[in-house]
């Protein structure tokens, strides 16, 4: 099969070697497989263990303790409350979301893991756009919370509706932006191809090998928490309102899940993906090599912008759309330019 | 001040006396009802005076009277002065009739909204609840006045 | 243009925040008319947090009758027992010692450090702010410590006494002041860096909530809320009490730094800068404490007052905070009745919040610093 081709075997190898499925096996069984023991063994237990890390950094910030009552002095904190938010009820009635776009939102959002490249070998779905279906997600994602919503009494107006979708736009054109400009330094928008170009050392890293490339990965990693409402710039509490025991939960859950893939993404983009010089078999320690880097990764961009979110304060949605206009789009736009320009004259015109 | 409050007693003569407000340097003018909202509203207009600033109304009762006290202060001019007047105390059940101040001092509302629940007062004139509501409940009565019952279990 | 307001249909919401809403500043609702998030009018009900103060204070005898007082604003809430203490001592003409009146000053101003404190606090939190409000609430610590170490209490003081105050200065509270005056006056210099050089702060806040001159003169609103708009009245000022008259501080009022004159920034700048006369006045005051006595008499229960009435005033952390009082020579006051800052101020909040967006609203609220204890008393 041409690396041209939708490849389903090769940058699946490294989930079929994880789980010892053989080099052979279908992608729609390493699929499931994948998906469940991920969640179970990877998720979860960075679900609970960077939440407590950022807890603790945050109280450290703050001049407080933190979580310090659960054994391991807090450790365990994460698991407690999600097991309490699992016993209590949830919001019913005029002001709750509507459970069928909420549940349709969730399935979209966790689908995305199909495409997000944990590694070169560790992609389940490796195609030509890849780069770009992490944005075809997000649209999803942001739709299903406008019709959620809907119902909800403080989103009645159209005008807000716009409101937010105007948000959402001026985020999502910047970090799409931004985005190309990986795409245009790798020549390929082929997640294999991005992250096995930036496999050769620290400054084959789109965000080293350019000053656009620097400066288009802030574009890229703000943007998209714009866009996703993510902290340092999500709305005033409006979104727990709605929610309380299970679903709370699951919204926290969501929240963690997209922050981290949002993490991902940028570090398979801009921060050298997670491939290593000289594959040679995709093995077992390969593959595991590969994840482990991934997420290792992602949790530093994660905790790093957790701890900024603590220390600033909120913009208002129209302050947001107004910076992402002004500020964000016009300056992702210079970068592409720039890095075309950058790759013209030093890299040969390769890409 | 003094000399500026013989003014006053020129003005309005017998239906105004004025003493010494308790053990203060400040002075109260004590109004007969009917007059007492003319009253008021010279005291805010007239140029030696402006009193602009209604700084507290407050009220008491007392010898089976409701006395309401107008705390005023220029800010123009610098002067303070109290504006006091009576009105017997109605029924149990039964509402005072009182001018609201509202028309010579926007901020009288804040009192008066307080107030006419508490004591049993219907501020005439007035434009009822503004922007800002209290609601103390319900209890059967006017709290504030002395003749009300206290009961072990108030209906909400 | 596709987007242009005409052409979208609108129609208008009915929301109702409260009465226990997080981002509310008290116990109290907000019946509002929005279009989109745009806020076209809203209908403040208060009355949640009634106690009853001025009914119970009546049922008491002269002894007890400073007992509730406290409960007007439980957390500033010398200036109501100050009032209270000064009408009365007025109706009985008693003269308060000169020691007894400098305690009274400096334990007032640690109640308006901690009052500003908490002002900003909550601010930084209703901002999203919350390192900040972490930064601050220690070192609004430090002030409760020392009030505690004054009074046994960190709110609901119950200190003062009629005639004077209930102890003399602790041992080691004049030295613990100029060490703690001293910290937060570090501190001061940081939350300036943090907050009034923060962009995204400035920009939550600035021009938002402007109260204009004539807003004051139509609502009475008094405190760092008018001064922020440029009204110099300040009752330490214009009617000295207390031994505010023996020392010299300046009344900040607002310049319209980043916005406007009288928006919700001024509100916070005239706040920092008032702490900041606060330590000053402080530091000066205890270092001129004279000596005597701390209290003029020792009341006993079958104390009465002399018929007579009172109207006294004291600038607390929110305004001017009066007290009337009225004894017919009984064993029971007449009549109490409060004069309170926030029953003003909370007049002019539906008006801020006209024509701005829902998320404005809770920034505007908390920048005009209101106690809901002393609206519905």
């Amino acid at each position: 099969m041409s690396g041209e081709e939708l490849n389903l075997m090769t940058s699946s190898a490294g989930w079929n070697a994880l789980f010892g499925l053989g080099e052979g096996a279908s992608a729609f069984i390493a699929a499931p497989v994948a998906f469940v023991a991920f969640f179970l063994f990877v998720l979860f237990p960075l679900y609970f263990a960077l939440g407590f890390a950022e807890r603790k950094l945050a109280a450290d910030l703050q001049a407080r303790v933190g979580p310090n009552r659960t054994p391991g002095g807090g450790l365990f904190q994460v698991v407690a409350d999600t097991l309490k938010l699992g016993a209590k009820s949830a919001v019913r009635g005029h002001a709750s979301l509507d459970p069928k776009w909420f549940g349709i939102q969730n399935a979209i959002l966790f689908s995305s893991f199909v495409f997000v490249p944990f590694g070169s070998t560790l992609i389940l779905l490796d195609s030509e756009m890849g780069a770009f279906l992490p944005f075809v997600c997000m649209a999803g994602v942001f739709l299903c919370s406008l019709f959620a919503t809907e119902g909800a009494a403080e989103l009645e107006n159209e005008i807000l509706a716009h409101r937010q979708s105007f948000l959402w736009i001026s985020a999502w054109v910047p970090a799409l932006l931004g985005a190309t400009v990986a795409v245009a330094r790798a020549g390929s928008a082929r997640w294999s191809t991005l992250l096995t170009s930036q496999a050769h050392g620290l400054f084959h890293w789109t965000a080293f090998s350019s000053p656009f490339g620097f400066v288009a990965f802030f574009v890229f990693l703000l943007s998209g928490l714009v866009a996703l409402q993510l902290p340092p710039f999500h709305s005033l509490d409006r979104g727990v309102r709605n929610r309380a025991g299970v679903r709370l939960g699951l919204f926290g859950l969501n929240q963690f899940y997209a922050t981290l893939v949002w993490c991902l993404l940028a570090s398979a983009l801009f921060l050298g993906g997670q491939s290593i010089p000289e594959a040679g078999d995709v093995s077992f320690f390969f593959a595991f090599y590969q994840l482990v880097t991934a997420l290792a990764k992602a949790a530093v961009l994660f905790l790093a912008l957790r701890v900024v979110a603590r220390a600033l304060p909120q913009l208002r949605q129209d302050q947001m759309t107004e910076f992402c206009w002004r500020v964000l789009t016009p300056v992702a736009a210079l970068c592409l330019v720039g890095e075309l320009v950058w790759i013209r004259l030093f890299s040969g015109g390769a890409g | 001040m003094r000399p500026l409050l013989n003014r006053i007693e020129a003005a309005f003569g017998a239906a105004v006396q004025i003493r010494n407000f308790g053990r203060s340097e400040k002075f109260v003018v004590e109004a007969e009802f009917a007059s007492a909202h003319e009253i008021a509203a010279w005291l805010r207009m007239e140029e030696n005076f402006r009193f602009d600033f209604l700084e507290a109304f407050t009220v008491y009762e007392a010898k089976n009277k409701l006395v309401l006290s107008y705390f005023l202060r220029s800010h123009s001019q610098n002067h303070q002065l109290v504006l006091r007047t009576s009105t017997p105390v109605p029924g149990a059940q039964e509402l005072a009739s009182v001018p609201s101040a509202v028309g010579i001092w926007p901020h009288a509302e804040a009192f008066e909204t307080e107030l006419a629940p508490l004591f049993g007062i219907e501020f005439t004139g007035s434009r009822g609840a503004g922007a800002v509501r209290k609601n103390f409940g319900s209890y059967g009565g006017f709290p504030l006045r002395k003749t009300f019952e206290w009961r072990e279990e108030i209906a909400p | 243009m596709i987007f242009s307001p005409e052409k979208l249909h609108t129609s208008v919401s009915k929301l109702s925040w409260g009465p226990s809403d997080p981002t509310l500043p008290g116990i109290f609702r907000i019946d509002m008319e929005a279009e989109g998030d745009l806020v076209r009018r809203a209908r403040f009900e208060t009355g949640y947090l009634h106690k009853g103060l001025e009914k119970s204070a009546e049922k008491r005898n002269w002894f007890t009758s400073i007992v509730p007082v406290d409960r007007v604003d439980s957390e500033s809430s010398l200036a109501a027992e100050l009032a209270f203490a000064m009408a009365v001592e007025e109706i009985c003409n008693i003269q308060v010692p000169r020691r007894a009146q400098t305690i009274r000053l400096i334990l007032a101003e640690l109640d308006r450090i901690g009052s500003h404190l908490g002002f900003l606090a909550r601010l930084a939190i209703v901002t999203g702010f919350e390192t900040v409000s972490h930064y601050i609430l220690r070192e609004r610590e430090l002030v409760l410590d020392l009030l505690e170490l004054m009074t046994g209490r960190r709110f609901n003081l119950g200190f003062f006494r009629l005639g004077g105050v209930a102890a003399d200065i602790t041992e080691g509270f004049i030295e613990r002041i100029h060490e703690t005056t001293r910290l937060i006056e570090i501190r001061l210099r940081e939350y300036h860096a943090l907050m009034i050089e923060n962009r995204a702060f400035v920009d939550r806040l600035a021009w938002q909530g402007v109260i204009s001159p004539e807003l004051i003169q139509i609502k009475a609103i008094t405190g760092p809320s008018a001064r922020a708009s440029g009204n110099r009245f300040d009752v330490r000022k214009v009617e000295p009490y207390s031994a505010y008259e023996q020392f010299d501080f300046r009344v900040p009022i607002g310049t319209g730094l980043r916005g406007t004159i009288g928006d919700g920034f001024d509100r916070v700048m005239v706040r920092l800068e008032e702490i900041r006369e606060s330590l000053l006045l402080l530091s000066h005051a205890v270092d001129a404490v004279p000596p005597g006595d701390f209290l003029a008499f020792r009341m006993m229960p079958d104390f009465t007052v002399p018929a007579g009435e009172a109207y006294a005033r004291v600038e607390s952390p929110r305004g001017l905070l009066a007290c009337h009082v009225v004894s017919d020579g009984g064993f029971h006051p007449t009549r109490v009745q409060w004069r309170t800052p926030s029953q003003s101020n909370i007049e002019a909040a539906p008006d801020l919040l006209a024509g701005v967006t829902l998320q404005d609203v809770p920034v505007i609220l908390a920048s005009l610093d209101l106690s809901l204890s002393e609206v519905d008393r």
